[in-house]
């Protein structure tokens, strides 16, 4: 079976800051699935989506989007994207239709029945001023904005960051929506653990400005255990295989990102009873990483 | 494009429409004295009207981050630049029109409406350079810095005006002047409102680059 068609590369992307250095990340994301960008703050992730919409750019990299550069193809490539930003920068002054009118002139594939009916679906008012909108209601204006030129990329560069459960969980649950077109495909970067675990097909790990891992989610939740030892049960053949090992009062723990290979050792070698099997969150992940490094 | 000069038009006209008919009146008014002072007069008022709808216009759009808005749109900085840069310039050619008109209504004398004219043409382009060299430096140094430098030019022009009317406080001849810039020959003023344009667009090219490599610092 051929590999799935890339939508979006970018090759060793560098941006050098004074205090910070995007470390030549690289992405590559195929069309239809959902990337997740996960990091602790100051990451790169932010940067890096700012890279890809062409808002900063960087030292020295490449990117192409539906194989298109953004030298020569700057508005092609943004009429097929739709971005939802950290903060949502509007004409604050200006009504949620005036909004909408404006951006509808630049997008060649605007849907102007689709907007109303995302803007019902999300209860915002046509006629409210921006300024009167709430941070939530802010981020589903972007929303309805980016989903209502039949974009074939959405990028989120931290959606739900600032909003209250409800808002957050009825934001996702909108991009799921989306998402079930499987022509359209998504990145999103957060540091919220549980919404890319919600949605993301393939997760890749930002930490210090380089990308430290990538992959599928449901390799990781496979493969990345948190296994629980009583205490003595812990030998030295299989400590080596775990990362992040603590021991304890009671027994000791570790984290493998390897389960299915070593599940067959790990019988052999300790009784059933003396382990525990848990699955392991991403937050676990991303701080062992941290820690890591 | 097209958006951004229908969304600043708006303005442009909110703002210029405000306060020129007041300086229309006030020029009707005083129109049996309409003298060498009051043209200076009134093209230092020509540099207020545009430098001030600038400086309004740029500092509410810095300061609420417009630019990175438009940059999440399918729009090149390009587009951008050319936009604000048509704005500007319909809005110093409305000015310029409707000063010729009121000038040919309000000056009698024929060698002072010829100067009139020329003056007017000169602060037209003008105004337009400085605004460009302006915008180069919103984009290059930000808006912060370069606001300061826009009220400097506004205090410059208002300190000449006052020096040239001085001047013709202190017995310049001003016939003689009128004279002698109604003898310069026509092709003159063709070069250089041709120049000042020239000018003006090449300052747009560049501002175009600033902006697409300063985008972070905008």
């Amino acid at each position: 079976m051929s590999a799935p068609e890339s939508i979006l590369k970018a090759e060793n992307l560098v941006k050098k800051y004074r205090e910070f250095t995007l470390d030549h990340v690289s992405l590559n994301i195929p069309k239809g699935y959902i990337i997740g960008l996960i990091g602790p703050n100051g990451a790169g992730k932010s940067t890096t989506i700012k890279i890809l919409m062409n808002i900063v750019k960087p030292n020295s990299g490449d990117v192409k989007i539906f194989g298109l550069d953004y030298k020569k193809h700057e508005k092609e490539i943004k009429n097929r994207i739709g971005y939802v930003g950290e903060v949502q920068y509007f004409y604050e002054n200006k009504s949620v239709t005036w909004t909408g009118k404006f951006v509808s002139q630049y997008y060649k594939k605007w849907d102007e029945n689709r907007f109303t009916a995302l803007l019902n679906d999300f209860q915002i008012s046509r006629t409210k001023k921006v300024r009167e909108l709430s941070k939530g209601m802010r981020v589903k204006l972007a929303m309805a904005i980016a989903l209502s030129h039949d974009a074939e990329l959405i990028i989120l560069d931290e959606p739900t960051s600032g909003l209250d459960p409800v808002v957050r969980r009825e934001v996702l649950d909108i991009l799921m929506d989306v998402t079930r077109d499987e022509n359209k495909s998504v990145i999103i970067s957060s540091h919220i653990t549980e919404d890319i675990t919600r949605i993301a097909d393939y997760i890749t790990f930002m930490i210090n400005g380089k990308i430290h891992l990538t992959i599928e989610k449901d390799d990781l939740l496979s493969n990345w255990k948190k296994i629980h030892f009583k205490k003595g049960a812990l030998n030295q053949e299989i400590s080596q295989t775990l990362s992040n090992v603590k021991e304890g009062m009671f027994g000791s723990s570790g984290i493998t990102d390897n389960y299915l290979k070593i599940k067959d050792k790990l019988s052999a070698a300790i009784e059933k009873e003396d382990i525990k099997v848990e699955n392991v969150g991403l937050d676990d992940i991303l701080i062992s990483f941290v820690k890591g490094e | 494009m097209i958006g951004i000069m229908k969304k600043n038009i708006t303005f442009f006209i909110q703002y210029i429409g405000f306060l020129y008919p007041l300086m229309v009146l006030y020029w009707f008014l005083r129109k049996d004295s309409f003298d060498l002072p009051a043209i200076m007069i009134s093209g230092f008022f020509f540099y207020l009207l545009i430098s001030g709808s600038v400086n309004i216009l740029e500092s509410y759009e810095f300061k609420n981050n417009v630019y990175h808005f438009f940059k999440t749109l399918p729009l090149n900085a390009g587009d951008i630049v050319r936009a604000k840069f048509y704005n500007v310039l319909i809005a110093v050619f409305f000015l310029f029109t409707a000063n010729s008109v009121i000038y040919s209504i309000i000056i009698p004398d024929k060698n002072m409406q010829v100067f009139s004219y020329i003056f007017i043409l000169c602060c037209m382009l003008l105004t337009l350079n400085i605004i460009a060299v302006l915008y180069i430096g919103f984009f290059s140094i930000g808006f912060n810095k370069m606001g300061k430098l826009l009220w400097i030019t506004l205090i410059l022009w208002l300190v000449l005006t006052i020096l040239s009317v001085e001047m013709y406080l202190i017995k310049l001849d001003a016939n003689l002047l009128y004279a002698f810039i109604s003898r310069i020959n026509r092709m003159v003023w063709v070069i250089v409102t041709f120049a000042g344009f020239a000018s003006y667009y090449g300052l747009m090219r560049i501002a175009i680059r600033q902006l697409e490599q300063n985008y972070d610092n905008v």
